[in-house]
């Protein structure tokens, strides 16, 4: 039997801006396991941004329950959900979002130091995620010196060196051309296989194919759940 | 933490130009800091550089109108063999000296005198030859002196074999017996001391105790508190009071700490001056915090990607200071350069105690750690806001392509508009603060002082006790000087007097009784301040007689005894109008000096500080001889060419006097009030650096938003805005600020100025005219500052802005 990592029980999500009421989701149902490949489509303004941020510990849900490796989460302190963003989540942006004054190999480490690991371990854990993205060569280049598929594959380093059990991606190929964002989703698909648990945003459904279910949203509500075959 | 450290420095070399600002800025408000905190340290915190000082005391006189008087001879004899607490009792007093060398004018040595055991209370140590010691201290055998490291060097050519040789002092040969280097001399007590000299005072000097001219310093007995010491002290005054109830009653005695002594009257004038300086710190804080502000906008994402990735607020607002105290570190230690360029400047335009000029102001481990935690704090002033906002940053839309910041955007222009209010509302309040000492010095220095400086030479010079021991050689002494002095062309009148009366201050004071008027109780007889004056004195002074005569030279020693009285004296005693022909006499039973008031002549405002007595007497020099001695010249032209005559002339009366504060009375007063330029220019220069900082401050902020609205800029004229439109859109938000920051800054400064005329009020400087004039000055730098953004803001190319976005 699956066991779930993430679950969230009739979420709303309403922004306040001006007394104007914007209701970004509205009774989200969603349950992913653990080494499950789930991606969640819909035109833009859907809200998967906004679910992806709540998946993501980087903001709360208006009503409703987030449940994290079992444990309820939407109403931890700003620093535990700092804590729990750390160790469990990993994130890929679209725009890769490397930090452009530090090198590949401390934009890899960064996740590890604030989560106080020794110095040797973080060394560790850094050059086997690069080697496992194929960056491992480029440890000392900054960002300014590489492709967009470069940055990106340093960005998924990062999101798996602190070996998270899940990775979050937001339309992690928007910035790519075809070739290089074909290798990213090759990337994420061999992390999978290897067992790595991954929600991925996306408006492509050409992508949205590489997952294992596709959750459809649309005006902040799921709409419609799809199972990839698989043959 | 080494990360935060690395990346932080990583940061700071990468944005030269912000790092250049901001170093430039810490620099100079450290440094200014520093530099005014090494003055408050130098004087009231080192200690001098005596064997043990925590044992070191000195010890007053006390009479109703002060807590602090010299002592007469009898009663300073009393102390040393009747108060047991202490290891050393040692009077001393200053002795001016006349040094004259062949062919070269006499020079005035500052002089100590001491008793024999002065420098084994001190524990100061010779560099050559010996110290005197109670041995040398006997009447009539005290023709040794100790010379000073400085005096040594400079007058007596640093000859290694002076010891034994011997000088020509007030006429007199004395033998120089050893040499005392600079680093055992306290400058801030004693000024730099020329030559000791030990008293030598034979049983007629020590048993006047009608005159008040000894100091006192003293060491503690080991384990003696300074409180059982004045419960002896206060033993032996009850004691002298009841045995000589003439010149002691209502007299008593008071005991401080060498150390406070030392900085006595100048702590609060000092802590004031740092709290000024520290308004200047401030603005340089607001001003980085404006700066870091605006770069923490810029950087939001990098923070909101930080975030992401699991970085507590803690963690965010860590790395944010560790920049910004790295970078104030970096500042301090530029800071300390600075201020040891400015403690040269400040120490060589010292003028401390009444024989020092020129002091080191050293950096010591207590300048050192106020530089630090000066630097530590800056750093973390402007460091928390900034570092407070970016862990505050909302992620979501922070981390999208594209997205620069946030919701919050809006809050941190209103954030920087904040502190740039802030910034000139602390301008404000310190250039008003500056002010207020500078009006107050002003008002002092150009106070009425009802006498006339102008066209007026003067100089100061002392009859020596070996060669006018007797009033008739002095009376003789001061004739010739006079006629000297009177015969130079240009010379209109001549007058000498025990000094002339800058600020207000007399060579005597004493107490009075009236005849006819019922005698006040023992003790509480009024005080008057005297002078000794030679006929003419009034006039050639520019004072005014308001009533009978001027002294004449028909008033000898052996006429009439006269005396002419202040009218503040004689509206009070004689209200009617009738002082004149009443005598008034000294509290003296056995000596009371009936005196015929002769004429009444204007007051003679106290303008440095309070008055102990509105009365003030004059008398006849003839009849009043003294030795300590200023004369006055009123000349016809320009005064300043008839200085060297005067010095001449004076050496032609007798060639072993040394004339000192030689100069016009105009420069002689400026001299004199060098310590009040120091402070105005010491606190201008704050002032005036808060001001530009605050000016810089603003144009940062203006131009930063101008930047930001391009776009909008662009839309505006592509939908036809004039020039006006666009120049008035940018300026207003200048206008608003200025308006805004002047006003809160002007409640801020007339609350300091208030609270400064509360705590000084010896200093009269809250001007009303004069804060609303500094903040249209501010106001309209500030409106200028955002001129230049306005109008490069009206150059803006619609098509290129609106295709940048």
């Amino acid at each position: 039997m699956s066991q779930s990592l993430l679950k969230l029980d009739n979420v709303t999500k309403v922004f306040l801006t001006d007394e104007v009421e914007t209701h970004a989701l509205s009774g989200i149902h969603l349950e992913i396991n653990k080494g499950e490949y789930v991606a969640i489509a819909g035109p833009s303004g859907c809200g998967k941004s906004t679910l992806l941020s709540i998946l993501g510990l980087l903001d709360t849900p208006t009503e409703g329950t987030y449940t994290l490796n079992d444990r309820i989460v939407q109403g931890l302190s700003p620093a535990e959900r700092a804590r729990i963003r750390n160790r469990e989540i990993g994130f890929i942006f679209q725009s890769f979002n490397l930090i452009g004054d530090l090198s590949v190999y401390e934009n890899v480490e960064l996740p590890l130091t604030y989560r106080g690991m020794p110095s040797s371990d973080r060394k560790a854990r850094v050059e086997e995620a690069l080697e496992k993205v194929g960056m491992g060569h480029r440890a000392k280049h900054v960002p300014s010196q590489l492709s967009g598929g470069q940055q990106q594959r340093v960005a998924v380093a990062r999101a798996l060196a602190g070996q998270p059990a899940v990775l979050l991606a937001d339309e992690p190929t928007g910035n790519l051309d075809s070739k290089n964002g074909d290798a990213v989703m090759d990337l994420l698909q061999s992390l999978h296989r290897s067992g790595s648990t991954i929600l991925m945003v996306t408006h492509d459904t050409r992508f949205a194919r590489h997952a294992d279910r596709t959750v459809h949203l649309f005006d902040g509500r799921v709409v419609e759940e799809s199972v990839e075959s698989k043959e | 933490m080494l990360s935060d450290l690395k990346y932080a420095l990583r940061q700071l070399t990468g944005n030269r130009g912000f790092t250049a600002v901001a170093l430039l800025t810490l620099a100079l408000g450290i440094g200014i800091n520093t530099t005014t905190f090494t003055l408050v340290n130098t004087i009231l915190y080192r200690m001098p550089p005596y064997r043990d000082p925590g044992r070191l005391a000195v010890i007053f006189g006390t009479m109703p109108q002060s807590q602090f008087t010299k002592l007469a001879p009898a009663n300073a004899r009393d102390i040393v063999q009747q108060a047991a607490g202490f290891e050393n009792l040692t009077p001393w007093c200053w002795d001016y000296s006349n040094f004259a060398k062949p062919g070269e004018p006499a020079y005035r040595a500052i002089g100590v005198q001491a008793s024999g055991n002065f420098f084994s209370t001190l524990g100061i140590a010779p560099s050559m030859g010996r110290v005197f010691t109670p041995q040398d201290d006997r009447p009539g055998h005290n023709d040794v002196i100790v010379a000073g490291e400085r005096f040594w060097r400079e007058k007596l050519g640093g000859d290694p074999n002076v010891v034994g040789s011997v000088l020509r002092l007030n006429g007199k040969s004395v033998t120089v017996i050893g040499v005392v280097p600079e680093r055992e001399q306290d400058l801030i007590y004693f000024g730099a001391v020329d030559l000791w000299q030990p008293l030598g005072y034979g049983e007629d000097t020590w048993s006047k105790r009608d005159n008040d001219w000894m100091e006192f310093v003293a060491r503690l007995k080991p384990g003696v508190s300074l409180a059982q010491a004045r419960a002896q002290l206060d033993t032996v005054a009850a004691r002298v009071a009841r045995d000589h109830p003439d010149t002691n009653s209502h007299r008593g005695l008071n005991i401080a700490t060498y150390t406070s002594a030392r900085s006595r009257g100048s702590a609060q004038i000092l802590w004031t001056i740092m709290g000024l300086m520290l308004f200047v710190l401030g603005i340089a804080c607001v001003n980085l915090a404006n700066l870091q502000l605006a770069r923490t906008v810029n950087r939001m994402r990098e923070y909101a990607i930080r975030v992401a990735l699991g970085a507590s607020r803690a963690q965010l607002i860590r790395q944010l200071l560790c920049e910004s105290v790295l970078l104030s570190l970096a500042g301090g230690a530029l800071g300390l350069l600075v201020s040891t360029w400015g403690n040269r400047l400040l120490g060589s335009r010292l003028h401390i105690s009444i024989s020092g000029s020129g002091m080191d102001l050293p950096l010591d481990y207590r300048v050192l750690g106020f530089t630090l935690v000066a630097s530590v704090a800056t750093g973390i002033t402007f460091g928390l806001m900034p570092g407070w906002i970016a862990s505050r940053t909302e992620v979501g839309a922070a981390v999208k392509q594209g997205g620069r910041g946030t919701a919050g955007d809006r809050s941190k222009h209103r954030m920087r508009k904040a502190l740039v209010v802030a910034e000139l509302a602390l301008a404000l309040a310190s250039l008003a603060g500056a002010a207020y000492f500078v009006r107050g010095l002003q008002r002092i220095t150009h106070a009425y002082t009802g006498w006339e400086s102008a066209s007026r030479v003067t100089g100061s010079f002392m009859l020596p006790e070996s060669k006018y021991s007797t009033s008739d050689q002095t009376r003789t002494g001061v004739e010739r000087i006079r006629a000297e002095l009177a015969a130079l062309p240009g010379v209109e009148r001549v007058a000498v007097s025990g000094q002339i009366p800058i600020g207000g201050f007399f060579s005597h004071q004493g107490n009075f009784i009236i005849e006819g008027q019922q005698r006040p109780a023992q003790g509480q007889e009024p005080l008057a301040l005297a002078e000794r004056v030679t006929p003419g004195y009034f006039a050639t002074l520019g004072m005014h007689l308001i009533g009978g005569r001027d002294f004449e030279e028909a008033d000898r020693a052996d006429g009439r005894q006269v005396v002419v009285i202040n009218q503040a004296m004689a509206r009070q005693f004689w209200p009617k109008g009738d002082a004149i022909g009443h005598r008034v006499g000294s509290t003296d039973a056995k000596k009371p000096d009936w005196r015929e008031i002769v004429g009444i002549v204007n007051d003679i405002p106290s303008t440095y500080a309070p008055a102990l007595t509105p009365f003030q007497t004059y008398h006849p020099f003839a009849q009043d001889p003294d030795r300590w001695l200023s004369f006055t010249l009123l000349c016809r032209g320009a005064p300043s060419g008839l200085t060297d005559d005067a010095r001449r002339a004076v050496a032609r009366a007798d060639p072993d006097l040394a004339v000192y504060q030689l100069g016009t009375v105009d420069s002689v007063i400026e001299q004199l009030g060098s310590g009040f330029t120091l402070v105005e220019e010491l606190l201008t220069i704050a002032a005036l650096l808060g001001l530009l900082l605050a000016v810089v401050g603003i144009y940062g902020v203006i131009a930063n938003l101008a930047a930001q609205r391009t776009q909008e800029i662009g839309i505006r004229m592509a939908l036809g805005a004039r020039t006006g439109t666009v120049l008035w859109l940018i300026l207003r938000e200048g206008v608003r600020l200025a308006a805004v920051g002047t006003g809160i800054g002007l409640a801020l400064a007339l609350l300091l100025t208030r609270g400064l005329s509360l705590a000084l009020p010896a200093i009269p400087g809250q001007d009303i005219p004069v804060i609303a004039a500094l903040a249209a000055l501010l106001a309209a730098a500030a409106l200028a500052a955002c001129i230049l953004p306005a109008l490069k803001a009206t150059h803006v190319n619609p098509v290129d802005a609106l295709r940048a976005e």
